[in-house]
């Protein structure tokens, strides 16, 4: 479902004097792309479903401020993605911590060639879930930096940590990802 | 922009393919969290015809306010919670107010007060003993003890003032506004240690606020975050008083926050030292719990209650467990496990094919006793040259390659195969040839 320009103007100004029907649509045209963003943060769907709720409930209360100007769907990624990352900072005191250990045994696949490519076939529930198992500290590095695109300094902001932490988790968080999404290849074979 | 590479690229680009479908659940349990509209309500009428004798409800309430502030202040405060006591009780509301009792009770996260403009008008008109001080205070509290009673008979109205445009109430207009006293909260329902963050919906100038989180804490802050530890129920409200005139104060319903207790979160551990595979025994002993979320740091989790781990490597563990109660709240303990040993399927790491009868032959010792359908595959710097699923045909030394004999040299040996829930397992070593 996509609203035009006007339409979406429309269906904000209705949504700041709090109407339903408006709050309703406003919710149906973005529910999936803020659910993706919702799933990559936590940790199963039951968590994106709380994270996708509260964010919205955020949205709606803070609509009033949002200036026309911008890109009315980034403006709500920003409140969904920081709403996510209180949960995980809620939930667990985690962000911060550098775990020092490698989560998945990775030898076996020394002997095996690093390439890539071969995961350009891989299940896009398979990423998800992956990205989902990561502890807390690696997945909110990784979605700030790769998918949010924001520099390790902006990060590091974000979260309150370190540009060496941001950096370090970041590798981290790829290794265990890389590690993980093999594995998911191998049990579809 | 971030440089990306390609690995980065594919996730980044999957990720962003994610599409879910329109779950109409979803909506209406927002629906449930959000303030409530300002219009349309169908009680609206009701409210309007009665706002005048709030209007003047209020005015009379200010003017007495202006002699006696602080008796004012409880006066005001009991106005407002009593109508919160009185609305769940009053049966108007089951006709009249489908809507208004959901909101009261489901809508949690919005407190609604009144926000009708106010006018102090200069001269006292009721009750001289008002005016003078402590001799006299109790007199006038009883006074106003009785207003209060008399209040309560249209209590509903009070709260129904509230939808209302304020055009109806603003014809006597006003040199200071009422500061507002709605707030939200992020949740009502949590476990005990948590945070709360509250947050004043509106703030106005010129306004002292002052939170009551329920346990005989408070705060000055226009938004704080409240940390429950003890589990309970706790009713919290907010007063926000004018700093221009202590007599207009705005107090706003009272919110009942439920702290769930904690489970206990106990383990501990035993080794089988009966069998050669170190398989490490954890047992959770925590009673109230319900669930339990291991991490064992070595890549491994589990939710039993009492798992079995094998540890591969030598080192210190911190095994964390986390349980969980009926009420979903958990508890984290960690602890120390030290392993003394590598377990790499008890593989020795030479062996010496010349028929001697004594290590003749290859196979990890650890298979024998698994009893698990496994493959075994050897390479050498070329690649693979043996393989096995049996351990009746351990490697002998042979290249199934090019039917050769291998010479003296190091070989890597790699095993697979699924453990008895069905999870991969992977061993690699290196094996060395002897002549």
């Amino acid at each position: 479902m996509n609203l035009t320009e006007k339409q979406l103007q429309n269906t904000i100004r209705k949504c700041i004097k709090k109407d339903r029907k408006s709050q309703e649509l406003l919710f149906k045209t973005y529910y999936s792309k803020m659910m993706a963003v919702c799933m990559r943060y936590s940790r199963d769907h039951d968590t994106a479903q709380d994270v996708c709720q509260t964010g919205f409930i955020k949205i709606f209360e803070k609509l009033e401020r949002f200036s026309f100007g911008g890109s009315f769907e980034g403006w709500m990624r920003r409140i969904m993605v920081n709403t996510a990352i209180d949960f995980i900072r809620k939930s667990k005191k985690e962000l911060t911590i550098i775990e020092d250990e490698s989560r998945i045994e990775d030898d076996a696949f020394d002997t095996e060639e690093d390439n890539v490519s071969e995961l350009l076939g891989i299940g896009i529930s398979d990423v998800v879930e992956a990205m989902q198992s990561l502890s807390p500290a690696y997945k909110a590095v990784f979605n700030l930096y790769v998918m949010e695109d924001m520099s390790h300094k902006e990060v590091a902001e974000t979260l309150g940590i370190s540009q060496g932490t941001s950096k370090s988790n970041l590798s981290k968080a790829k290794k265990n990802l890389k590690a993980l999404l093999k594995l998911k290849m191998k049990h579809n074979e | 922009m971030n440089n990306l590479d390609g690995f980065e690229n594919i996730v980044k680009d999957k990720l962003q393919q994610q599409q879910y479908d329109y779950d109409p659940s979803q909506w209406n349990a927002i629906e449930k969290r959000l303030p409530s509209p300002k219009k349309g309500l169908p009680w609206r009428s009701i409210a309007a015809a009665s706002t005048i004798i709030v209007a003047s409800i209020v005015v009379w309430q200010i003017q007495k306010g202006k002699d006696s502030a602080k008796i004012e202040k409880d006066y005001q405060i009991r106005v407002i919670t009593d109508t919160d006591a009185v609305l769940k009780s009053n049966p108007i509301q089951s006709n009249g107010g489908d809507q208004l009792s959901t909101i009261d009770k489901k809508n949690k996260t919005i407190i609604v007060e009144d926000r009708a403009y106010i006018q102090p008008v200069g001269e006292p008109s009721i009750s001289n003993s008002v005016r003078s001080s402590d001799g006299l205070k109790e007199e006038s509290s009883k006074i106003h003890q009785n207003k209060v009673e008399k209040l309560d008979e249209s209590d509903l109205i009070t709260e129904n003032a509230v939808t209302v445009d304020d055009d109806i109430a603003t014809t006597d207009i006003t040199n200071v506004k009422r500061p507002s006293a709605q707030f939200t909260l992020d949740k009502t329902t949590i476990c005990a240690g948590d945070n709360i963050d509250f947050e004043l919906i509106q703030k106005s100038n010129n306004t002292q606020y002052l939170w009551d989180f329920g346990n005989g804490k408070s705060s000055s802050e226009h938004s704080p975050v409240f940390r429950y530890s003890q589990p309970g129920t706790y009713y919290v409200h907010l007063r926000a008083t004018s700093t221009i005139d202590a007599s207009i104060v705005n107090v706003s319903d009272k919110i009942a926050i439920n702290v769930h207790p904690r489970p206990e979160s106990n383990f501990n551990w035993s080794e089988n030292s009966m069998s050669a595979i170190p398989i490490i025994q954890f047992e959770a002993n925590s009673e109230n719990a319900i669930a339990w979320d291991w991490n064992f740091d070595n890549g491994l989790t589990s939710t039993e209650k009492s798992p079995l781990v094998t540890f591969r490597k030598k080192g210190f563990y911190k095994i964390e467990l986390t349980s969980i109660n009926t009420e979903g709240c958990t508890k984290i303990s960690q602890q120390q496990l030290e392993i003394s040993t590598d377990y790499n399927l008890l593989a020795p790491n030479s062996f010496t094919p010349n028929a001697d009868g004594i290590n003749d032959d290859f196979i990890p010792k650890a298979l024998d006793i698994l009893n698990v359908n496994f493959e075994m595959s050897i390479f050498d710097k070329r690649g693979l040259i043996y393989s096995t699923k049996s351990v009746s045909y351990p490697w002998t030394g042979s290249n199934q390659r090019d039917g050769g004999i291998c010479p003296q040299g190091a070989y890597v040996w790699i095993v697979k195969y699924k453990d008895h829930d069905g999870i991969d397992q992977i061993y690699k070593g290196t094996i060395n040839l002897l002549k």
